[in-house]
């Protein structure tokens, strides 16, 4: 067992990282003084994988869409009952959730961990779908897509990855459809499994007042070796333009919202992961709230204070976004166009540089206050193929010349789209 | 750890609560004033925390206010406006990065607690008014977000239940107010508002964290020195709304899904133990993934995505609010009110409720360990008369729970308002 000490100069703190025979990834970071324990146990293995080819096998097989999101509903189903009814009987708060390119399976506790962390490592390796379940989890998964039918803000998002994109499964909605939830079977669900769940593909993060060993002995006595297979997935041939620069819905909303993306460029896993840092600092130089572009837009009436920026980044996909309300979307959107061109034309002045960088260290410091935000970077690092401190020490070596080159690098205001969904009248 | 509440009287009916807790990598000061929650005083009331996080009378300008929090690390101030049984609370707050953690050794904390008591002290308030400009801008964002209500579905038709429950009391009162009261504020009646929230209020200023020294405190002292004050005394009380007829209100939107809430009255709780009952209750009903209606509704009968229950113990009500298609708005209500019958019975296993106070002693647990968490708790604690800083003595509580007391509390539960929120020609 191959067993790493991580340590932080900036904060004074470690987590061990361990490879376990098994293949797994285990990663631990016991903390001091808080009551609770955060643990996921997660696969790189998200909505976008579904077309896809194993090591062992020749063909490549594509898979309904939302066939990831049913399987990690579909999980909890254990032979003898479900994991919900296991976890009740240790107090542990348990959830699962799927993203574009991840599965997770967690729960919090403050007492009785290691029956939590037993029931968690045994479900997520025993998989056990019927035909029935399967026929009955149709309903409840109809029910949930209906539920984000009806939310604005879910489809102002989907709406802006449709039309930035024109092949990335980005555009499909993490459930799928109830059209193509309906194509999913047993058996399909069992391929899947066999594929991504492989311990090989996956990581244990754990974050609190829990004692490693204990972790360590589970790992030992519940995981087996995984089998020595690797999955391809099929190359998606995305252009870097997007399919169309607007459109626009009307639902029963109040306000007129809206969502504009800036299609950036992706390099390579490890590489997007520093970059998504190198963005954040961007967006809120060009569109923060202590920006030029805020406030000319706030005293023009055209915002409110639910503006805000956000940068969507994954394996081959990297893009900020700007999201919020206004009477007049495609004036605020002409507005951040001009800001960034500006920005790009005339350099960003060392001050804002400065002033966004520290801010943006606040808050990356507050995530090692909670388990569960530490836990979950934890995950999403290691699927980058980096470490949590990475991020202050991404923050805190950036230069301005290393940011004025990505500003140049990912933002082209002719690969950005518009998303507006505006009351029905 | 965290240390014991230390608790200061700074002002008449104004206290500062210090709670040092070196576990957190940021300290977090909340101002906290309690007021009478009324249909005429809610929208004024509702404005003020848009108008006073924009910026305070030695920075008016938002955009140096912002730069400002920005070199402080990323310091960030938020107003919010909620109630808590017949009390509106207007509360700002600032967080931010504790001393130990700038990069080259910054002393942060005495710098923000001076930004928030000028924030709360010093608005920027000329010749008896805000600033029009500043004013008619936050009317809008008042406004749309009075208006944004409706476009959460879930909250919207909770809320739209709650108002159905308790119309013509103060408990229907909205927390963001009413357009229409936005509409007539001027700059002048704002600064009547802002005067006498600080005239009138209970204060309660909250520091929890590495920096929660009496320095702090001092602070805040200072700045409210002189102001003239005559707060009010708060005291949660409620009574079980009198029975009567059930009202049954079906409201169209054009929707995919329908929702449905279904409004209880409840016996209130007065004491912890009461406290305690209604928590288990509620967890056993419909507040879990292994409560009656999870395991029933959604999991047997796959009428849903989501079933849940929600107790306002000390205010006496209980929503239960579920997303279904309309047309089976009649197999849900009957299996929500059947389950119902069945805790009232008694007919649950001493596992459940067992499983029950694991569950609730797990989230109790867990208080701690967030700034806001840690927060909430306190304030909710010091409204109902308590002074603890930790729920050590509520845990206490539920673990003495009993099924008679669960069959008890949940006897007093009576159905009022069932309220539906559904596409056109969806409902019935």
């Amino acid at each position: 067992m191959n067993r790493e000490i991580i340590r932080s100069k900036a904060i004074g703190e470690e987590y061990i990282r361990v490879n376990h025979p098994s293949g797994l990834t285990v990663l631990l970071y016991p903390t001091k003084g808080f009551a609770s324990t955060y643990a996921l146990f997660a696969t790189k293995y998200g909505s976008i994988d579904n077309s896809f080819r194993r090591s062992d096998e020749q063909e490549f097989v594509t898979v309904p869409e939302g066939i990831a999101h049913f399987l990690e509903h579909k999980m909890f189903d254990c032979k003898d009952g479900d994991a919900f009814s296991r976890y009740a009987q240790t107090g542990a708060n348990a959830n699962a959730y799927t993203s574009f390119d991840k599965t997770a399976y967690l729960f919090s506790c403050t007492d009785h961990f290691e029956e939590s962390l037993r029931i968690l490592l045994e479900f997520v390796t025993e998989p056990y779908f019927t035909q029935p379940s399967v026929d009955k989890e149709q309903g409840i998964i109809g029910q949930e897509i209906g539920m984000f039918d009806d939310d604005p803000d879910w489809q102002v998002y989907f709406n802006l990855l449709g039309a930035m994109y024109h092949e990335h499964p980005l555009r499909i909605d993490i459930a799928g459809t109830v059209d193509t939830i309906a194509k999913i079977d047993a058996e399909l669900l069992y391929r899947c499994y066999d594929c991504f769940y492989n311990l090989n593909n996956m990581v244990l993060s754990i974050a609190g007042n829990f004692d490693p060993e204990v972790v360590l002995a589970l790992c030992d006595e519940i995981l087996t070796p995984a089998a020595p297979i690797t999955v391809e997935r099929a190359q998606v041939q995305e252009p870097d333009s997007v399919r169309t620069r607007r459109v626009e819905v009307s639902m029963p909303v109040a306000t007129t919202m809206f969502q504009a993306g800036f299609k950036g460029v992706s390099v390579d896993e490890k590489t997007n992961f520093k970059n998504q840092i190198l963005d954040e600092v961007l967006a809120e130089v060009a569109a923060g709230e202590g920006s030029a572009l805020y406030r000319r837009l706030y005293d023009q009436g055209l915002i409110n204070n639910t503006f805000g920026t956000e940068v969507m980044c994954g394996r081959d996909y990297m893009s900020i976004i700007l999201a919020g309300e206004s009477r007049d979307p495609d004036a605020v959107y002409a507005a951040a166009c001009e800001e960034f061109d500006r920005l790009k034309r005339e350099g960003i002045p060392a001050a804002d540089f400065e002033r966004c960088k520290k801010a943006l260290y606040g808050k990356y410091i507050g995530i090692f206050s909670s388990s569960t935000a530490m836990a979950t970077l934890m995950m999403e690092s290691h699927f980058f193929g980096a470490g949590i401190y990475d991020v202050l020490d991404i923050l805190s070596g950036l230069t301005l010349r290393e940011l004025e080159q990505r500003l140049h690098e990912t933002v082209d205001t002719s690969r950005s789209a518009l998303s507006i969904v505006r009351p029905a009248v | 750890m965290a240390d014991k509440l230390h608790r200061i009287t700074i002002g008449d009916g104004i206290a500062v609560n210090l709670i040092k807790d070196s576990k957190f990598k940021h300290d977090r000061i909340s101002v906290n004033f309690i007021l009478p929650l009324r249909r005429e005083t809610a929208t004024g009331y509702a404005l003020l925390p848009y108008l006073m996080q924009r910026g305070y009378a030695d920075c008016s300008d938002f955009t140096a206010f912002a730069r400002k929090l920005d070199e402080l690390y990323g310091a960030s101030v938020s107003g919010r406006v909620s109630k808590a049984g017949e009390y509106q609370i207007v509360g700002l707050s600032i967080h931010h990065v504790d001393n130990r953690y700038t990069l080259n050794g910054e002393d942060l904390a005495a710098q923000c607690a001076q930004l928030l008591a000028d924030i709360v002290c010093k608005p920027d308030i000329r010749e008896g008014g805000f600033a029009p400009e500043v004013l008619a801008t936050e009317k809008n964002s008042l406004l749309d977000a009075i208006a944004a209500e409706v476009n959460d579905k879930r909250s919207y038709a909770t809320a739209r239940c709650t108002e159905l429950l308790f119309e013509g009391e103060p408990l229907a009162v909205k927390q963001n107010g009413y357009a229409e009261d936005v509409l007539a504020i001027t700059p002048k009646s704002a600064a009547e508002s802002y005067y006498t929230m600080l005239r009138t209020a209970a204060i309660e200023i909250i520091v929890i964290g590495n920096a929660a020294e009496e320095s702090v405190a001092d602070i805040f002292a200072q700045a409210f020195r002189g102001v003239g004050r005559q707060p009010i005394q708060v005291e949660l009380t409620a009574e079980q709304k009198a029975p009567g007829e059930v009202r049954d209100m079906v409201e169209n939107m054009d929707l995919t899904q329908a929702k449905m809430v279904m409004g209880f009255s409840t016996r209130p709780a007065e004491s912890r133990e009461e406290i305690a009952a209604a928590r288990i209750a509620g967890a056993i009903y419909g507040a879990s993934p292994f409560s009656k209606l999870f395991l029933n509704v959604r999991e047997k009968l796959s009428l849903c995505y989501y079933c849940a229950s929600r107790i306002m113990a000390s205010s006496g009500y209980m929503l239960v609010d579920c997303g279904i298609e309309a047309g089976n708005k009649q197999r849900a209500q009957e299996e929500i009110l059947k389950q119902l019958q069945e805790v009232c019975a008694g007919s649950f296993t001493q596992a459940e409720l067992q499983n029950a106070k694991l569950a609730v002693i797990n989230s109790l647990n867990a208080v701690t360990d967030t700034l806001r968490g840690m927060e909430g708790w306190l304030l909710t604690e010091i409204l109902q008369g308590g002074d603890n800083a930790d729920p050590t003595q509520e845990i206490a509580c539920v673990e003495e729970v009993t099924a008679e007391d669960v069959q008890n509390y949940m006897n007093s539960a009576r159905l009022h308002v069932v309220y539906l929120l559904a596409g056109e020609s969806k409902g019935e």
